[in-house]
């Protein structure tokens, strides 16, 4: 266990100063957020409430606590497309930036298990991420309490806390499948793997609608499938939104989206064992 | 038994053969050269005896299948590679702490010592360290593990004379006892070739000679006469002729004898030219 712990830790040092990025954004963009929302209140009084959404969901229950509850759920968004964009370009280099680096030999020639080597690198490159997002999230929920209390003097905790889970799972998963997408990439290419793996998937989407369009057949386009696979949550029944229960964590696409991530780090990893240090 | 056994080895790149069913046996407690040109095959082997590429045939270390122990082979073997392959993106201090952690066989003592020695600082960067002093930190982590063999692939490559000398004589010192083997391999054969007590030749892929480094010279021995002797010279089979001065040297059997002849013991990197064809005449 001691030399995983060693994995990790060297695999943190090299990747978080670009995992960290998200927090520092994020951090910029809520304090930029409370300076405009400070000097908006003492110039020209506060007004707008975000969280009341008359007329939006009149027939839903009570709807300041599904505008806490759908705004909780947003507050996600903003640095899960930042560690979406860190965590494919980290796991992009996960397998093959050793060799990049000329330091391939140093790494293969350590005593421990190659499973173990790519655990830590999965980990720290999406794990890693995802941690991050965590806390990044965590800094807005916090924010959006503060704010709660501020403009409508009071505010639902435990509905606004479930809206926070269920947005950070969300983007946690597309954050996954991207990564371990990328991870996979990382082991078949040599360099700019995502890339390329993005590229070939392009490319065969592209030779696919050609083909449909010149025989007439209707062939399955993998990008339109990638998409709807990613984000299936855009397309999600409202009255799941509405209903601000634990079941939506609970879905069969959330388990095909862990299936995906597990099997593409076995897939690249297994290929990264097998692969020759010249 | 060896230590290491290599049985009709032989690897491919496309249609190049880079070995060629390679048969060898590394005995313990020696210090052993591999001598090749460049292209030669040095590095594939040495590799493959690290099971770190795909190879016909069978190697075995201590009697076990190398490709079966995996990474446990590298409890008992370490290796410095020809280009140094440290990660630049960590500091000295990061990079000695992740190989303890890695290594069961970590003697901190050592490490402890040989950096103390080495005027390396622990928080720079590696990315900031000259060659020299990279190929110094690659020595300290490699002496710093407990092995049984230790493999130098061109360990020196590039570096001034002085720090090559220093690396070797940090290598007799700090590691090398009765009990362990190493396995160099080097274009500067003069400046090791008093330290190895074996020495292989390779060529092309194929292992040419695997023998004693003070039997291999008693066999020959380097044999030099005016020109106008030549025509005697040639007709006792000579190896690795030369012309300098107004003399004609060359190698040949230990049993020859030329009137009026010089006599001298062979280099190695003469033995290892006359085995692989370097006769000029």
């Amino acid at each position: 266990m001691n030399n995983f712990i060693g994995l990790v830790k060297k695999d943190w040092i090299l990747s978080r100063r670009t995992a960290m990025l998200t927090i520092w954004i994020t951090a910029g963009m809520l304090i930029l957020t409370v300076a405009l929302s400070i000097t908006a209140y003492f110039y020209h009084g506060f007004e707008f409430n975000i969280f009341e959404l008359h007329g939006v969901l009149d027939d839903v229950g009570e709807p300041l606590d599904t505008g806490i509850f759908l705004y909780n759920i947003m507050l996600a968004n903003f640095p899960g497309l930042l560690a979406l964009i860190f965590a494919i370009a980290l796991a992009s280099g996960a397998l093959n930036n050793d060799s990049q680096k000329h330091c391939d030999v140093f790494y293969r020639i350590q005593p421990v298990s190659l499973w173990k080597v790519t655990a830590s690198r999965y980990l720290v490159t999406i794990g890693g991420n995802l941690a991050v997002l965590f806390v990044a999230t965590f800094g807005l929920f916090i924010l959006s309490i503060i704010m709660g209390y501020m403009v409508i003097g009071s505010y639902n905790l435990w509905i606004a806390f479930k809206g926070m889970i269920m947005g950070y799972v969300e983007m946690s998963l597309i954050i996954l499948v991207a990564g371990s997408f990328s991870y996979l990439c990382s082991a078949i290419f040599k360099d700019k793997a995502f890339a390329k793996g993005l590229g070939i998937i392009l490319i065969a989407t592209a030779l696919i609608a050609i083909i449909n369009v010149l025989f007439g057949w209707h062939i399955p386009q993998p990008v339109l499938h990638l998409g709807k696979f990613l984000f299936k949550i855009n397309k999600m029944d409202i009255s799941l939104v509405t209903a601000m229960n634990w079941s939506m964590l609970f879905r069969l696409e959330h388990l095909w989206k862990i299936v995906f991530a597990s099997a593409t780090y076995v897939i690249g990893s297994y290929l990264y064992k097998m692969k020759e240090v010249k | 038994m060896s230590l290491m056994e290599i049985r009709n080895v032989s690897k491919r790149y496309g249609k190049f053969e880079a070995l060629k069913d390679v048969n060898l046996q590394i005995p313990r407690g020696k210090i052993i050269g591999l001598l090749g040109k460049n292209g030669a095959g040095k590095t594939t082997l040495m590799r493959s005896m690290l099971g770190l590429l795909h190879y016909e045939g069978e190697i075995f270390f201590d009697g076990e299948p190398v490709q079966a122990m995996k990474h446990k082979l590298f409890e008992r073997i370490a290796f410095i590679p020809d280009v140094n392959g440290l990660d630049d993106r960590l500091t000295v201090e990061q990079t000695l702490q992740f190989v303890a952690s890695q290594n069961p066989r970590w003697k901190e003592s050592t490490a402890l010592n040989l950096l103390a020695k080495s005027g390396l600082s622990p928080k720079q960067k590696v990315s900031k360290l000259s060659k020299g002093m990279k190929t110094k930190l690659y020595l300290l982590v490699t002496l710093s593990l407990d092995v049984d063999l230790l493999i130098l692939d061109e360990p020196t490559l590039g570096l001034d004379i002085v720090f090559r000398k220093e690396f070797f004589n940090t290598i007799l010192g700090e590691y090398f006892d009765e009990n362990k083997t190493i396995l160099i391999s080097t274009h500067q054969v003069e400046e090791v070739e008093q330290i190895l007590q074996e020495i292989i030749f390779i060529d092309n892929g194929k292992v040419l000679l695997h023998e004693d480094v003070d039997a291999l010279k008693d066999r020959f021995k380097m044999v030099s006469v005016p020109v106008d002797q030549r025509s005697e010279l040639l007709a006792a089979n000579p190896k690795q002729v030369n012309y300098t001065l107004g003399r004609i040297s060359a190698i040949v059997g230990n049993d020859v004898e030329i009137e009026g002849a010089e006599y001298e013991r062979p280099g190695l990197s003469d033995l290892f030219m006359s085995e692989t064809g370097g006769n000029n005449e």
